[in-house]
């Protein structure tokens, strides 16, 4: 079986800092949120603030890498192969096909995933970084709230964006097994080398 | 040598003023208090000769007069009226007029026992009573006109040389008993003030910055014309004394403004060895005040150490021995709950406060005022809700409790419950119907002859035991679901409020995908090549 090294030291860093920095972001807001309760507030929104300042860190240096490492490609839809795609995890998965699309490191992701990716990243990143970084500084720059009409509103845009964030997280965790084995697909972010077939 | 005198005579220059606002004159020595002296009014007419404009300042303050200047009271007619505790009702003893040998054991003055007493008469003035540092001056039971106590003999000469500036007791003589017993009243104020540990208040701790009432309730111009309001009293359309006074507007993180070289020594004293605060924390702090009153946060409890009457219900009252004497209930705890003569109470310590919006007045139910005894009658609604100017989130003691009024005329009463057998005096007679009509004929209201007794709730916002640091409200007590100001208007709290329907999509979106990924899974297990 061939092997082929699809992520890079930097990808994967990214990946799972990112992954404990969403995870972290997600417990602590619904704590903030008031729907859990195993931490007091002040404490959660003290973990919520900090892990929000690293990740639009994280974000816009990887934004930067992406951009000078041209890999930003990855992420932009392709023509074609989406129908296939769909009628895999609909249809063939079942019966055990095979995929239809192979990974290289000119195309990391099928056309699935670059859909799912992108609406990640241009939907769900910019709404949870914008307004978690308004509602951070609206006290230190009071003229936020004459714009937003106080807190209520960032706030609801907030969790309704936390909510797609937690579906996106389980939706993820359940696909990272259709790889070639269960745990196939894991193991490529862990170590970077993807199987070929 | 001369340069020696220079220095000495600039530096003397520069520390005078500082040391003359300050200091205190032995009073031991004067000739004017060198006495003998037999009786109260002999003793303020010693202080007079040299205090004669302090004497008239006085005679125009509330707490000579026991009401205000003309104020209008908001939501009403517009005339402006002199209202005060002399003229008003509360739920505790309800009021003063026709109880004034009784109440006014608590007036700076010699002998209001009746309409008759003279205002004008700067030698009615009881200075001692602020001004004594031996703690041995006792007032009398009830008004008497010579100011002599029922029990021992007042030795005036050493009292009147041992005069002196107010202190904590000295205030706390009357504002810690208010109600008939200590801490009765306000749930803020009461004689553990005295002794305050850094955790009771630290402003009157000597742990603390070791502060005596009248550090912030002195005259600014007029030093006898002591400021800030009770809003039990007051509606509060004139002065208001606030913390912002000495802390600003935006208090954490910034300097506050001493008013002396000795509220500076003693903030630096306090400060000192402190970590400084985190710039985001004092920000978010700060961000808080917009809606916030200070107290809200810093007064996180209330009654600490000595319980308050929260309960009062007068129409359990009467029940008494042949000899006339009140029967008497106590709890556990050590706490009247049941007196004949007063009727059925219920006591509360280490309290939660409540919260309201509130812009620092109050509406004010005046005696006459028709009310529908169907409703609960709130006799001082704090005023102000969200958005509005000045209006913040207070806490509360709010006071509750059953009390007279004449079912005709649909008004409360105010009864006549102190004085000698047979005047009608409830607390001796245990006639309400006597008890009214003498009282409503005092204060010239008709009484139809038929009484009840309906609920009434009154607002005491809290000011004092305030606390800082980790003993401060905590961020979760209100960000919380059952947070302590659910129900409160104009807030959007992360932790207590939500979009239900964000809430309720959310999760089954959650719930969906899931269950998607579940159904999926089991599909493709179902489906495995054997």
């Amino acid at each position: 079986m061939k092997r082929v090294y699809l992520f890079k030291r930097y990808e994967r860093l990214w990946h799972w800092v990112q992954a404990l920095l969403v995870i972290t972001l997600s417990v602590t807001g619904f704590v903030i949120h008031g729907t859990i309760g195993f931490v007091a507030f002040e404490r959660a929104l003290d973990w919520h603030e900090r892990a929000g300042l690293v990740l639009i860190g994280l974000t816009l240096f990887t934004m930067f890498w992406h951009f000078t490492t041209g890999e930003g490609k990855q992420f932009l839809p392709k023509k074609g192969g989406l129908a296939e795609q769909i009628r895999f995890y609909t249809a063939g998965i079942f019966r055990r096909e095979p995929h239809p699309s192979i990974p290289s490191p000119e195309a990391k992701f099928n056309p699935h995933q670059r859909i799912a990716y992108l609406s990640l990243l241009i939907f769900i990143f910019p709404v949870q970084i914008v307004t978690g970084f308004l509602l951070w500084g609206m006290n230190r720059w009071p003229v936020i709230a004459t714009y937003t009409a106080g807190v209520k509103p960032l706030a609801l845009i907030h969790t309704a964006g936390a909510f797609a964030m937690i579906c996106f997280i389980l939706m993820h965790l359940y696909m990272t097994t259709t790889g070639r084995t269960l745990l196939s697909n894991l193991r490529a972010m862990i170590t970077g080398w993807a199987d070929e077939s | 040598m001369a340069r020696v005198l220079w220095t000495a005579s600039l530096l003397a220059l520069i520390a005078a003023p500082a040391m003359s606002a300050e200091r205190a004159v032995d009073h031991r020595h004067l000739q004017a208090l060198q006495g003998p002296f037999r009786d109260g009014p002999s003793v303020t007419r010693a202080c007079l000769s040299c205090h004669s404009q302090i004497g008239q300042d006085l005679l125009t303050t509330p707490h000579w007069l026991w009401r205000g200047e003309d104020t209008q009271i908001p939501g009403r007619d517009g005339v402006a009226r002199s209202i005060g505790k002399a003229n008003l009702v509360n739920n505790f003893c309800i009021g003063v007029q026709s109880n004034e040998s009784s109440c006014t054991r608590c007036h700076i003055g010699f002998g209001w026992k009746d309409k008759t007493f003279n205002f004008k008469d700067p030698t009615k003035i009881d200075c001692l009573v602020c001004h004594d540092t031996t703690g041995d001056y006792a007032r009398p039971m009830s008004a008497d006109p010579h100011g002599a106590p029922a029990s021992e003999p007042v030795d005036w000469t050493r009292i009147a040389q041992n005069v002196g500036p107010t202190s904590i007791q000295s205030c706390g003589s009357c504002h810690f008993n208010g109600g008939g017993g200590e801490g009765v009243k306000h749930g803020d104020l009461d004689p553990s003030l005295s002794e305050a540990s850094l955790g009771l208040d630290l402003h009157m701790s000597k742990e603390g910055l070791g502060f005596t009432c009248s550090t912030c309730h002195r005259g600014e111009e007029i030093p006898h014309r002591i400021t800030g309001h009770s809003a039990s009293v007051s509606v509060r359309t004139g002065d208001v004394l606030s913390c912002s006074k000495c802390h600003g507007e935006e208090p954490h993180g910034r300097a506050y403004i001493a008013r002396t070289q000795s509220e500076r020594h003693a903030a630096e004293k306090f400060r000192a060895g402190r970590k400084p605060t985190n710039p985001h924390d004092d920000g978010l702090l700060n961000w808080h005040t917009r809606k916030l009153a200070c107290q809200t946060c810093h007064i996180p409890r209330y009654a600490k150490v000595l319980p308050t009457k929260i309960w009062w219900d007068w129409s359990e009252a009467g029940r008494h021995q042949e000899n006339g004497d009140p029967v008497q209930e106590v709890d556990d705890q050590g706490n009247i709950t049941y007196l004949g003569i007063k009727g059925a109470f219920r006591w509360g310590k280490d309290l939660v406060p409540e919260y309201r919006w509130y812009n620092g007045q109050n509406e004010r139910y005046l005696l006459g005022d028709r009310f529908d005894p169907k409703d609960v009658l709130v006799l001082n609604r704090p005023l102000g809700g969200p958005g509005e100017a000045g209006a913040k989130i207070w806490p509360f003691k709010v006071m509750r409790g059953r009390q007279i009024y004449d079912t005709e005329n649909k008004y409360l009463i105010q009864p006549k419950l102190s004085g000698a057998k047979g005047s009608g005096a409830y607390w001796k007679d245990y006639d309400w119907q006597k008890a009214a009509a003498v009282g409503m004929a005092y204060a010239n209201l008709p009484y139809s002859g038929h009484y009840g007794f309906t609920e009434t709730v009154m607002y005491w916002p809290l000011s004092h035991m305030n606390v800082d640091g980790g003993q401060t409200l905590s961020c979760s007590e209100c960000h919380n679901r059952q947070g302590r100001l659910k129900g409160i208007a104009g807030l959007y709290l992360p932790g207590q409020h939500r979009s239900l329907l964000i809430d309720v999509l959310g999760w089954i979106a959650v719930a969906g995908t899931f269950l998607a990924a579940l159904a999926h899974g089991i599909l493709r297990w179902r489906k495995r090549t054997p």
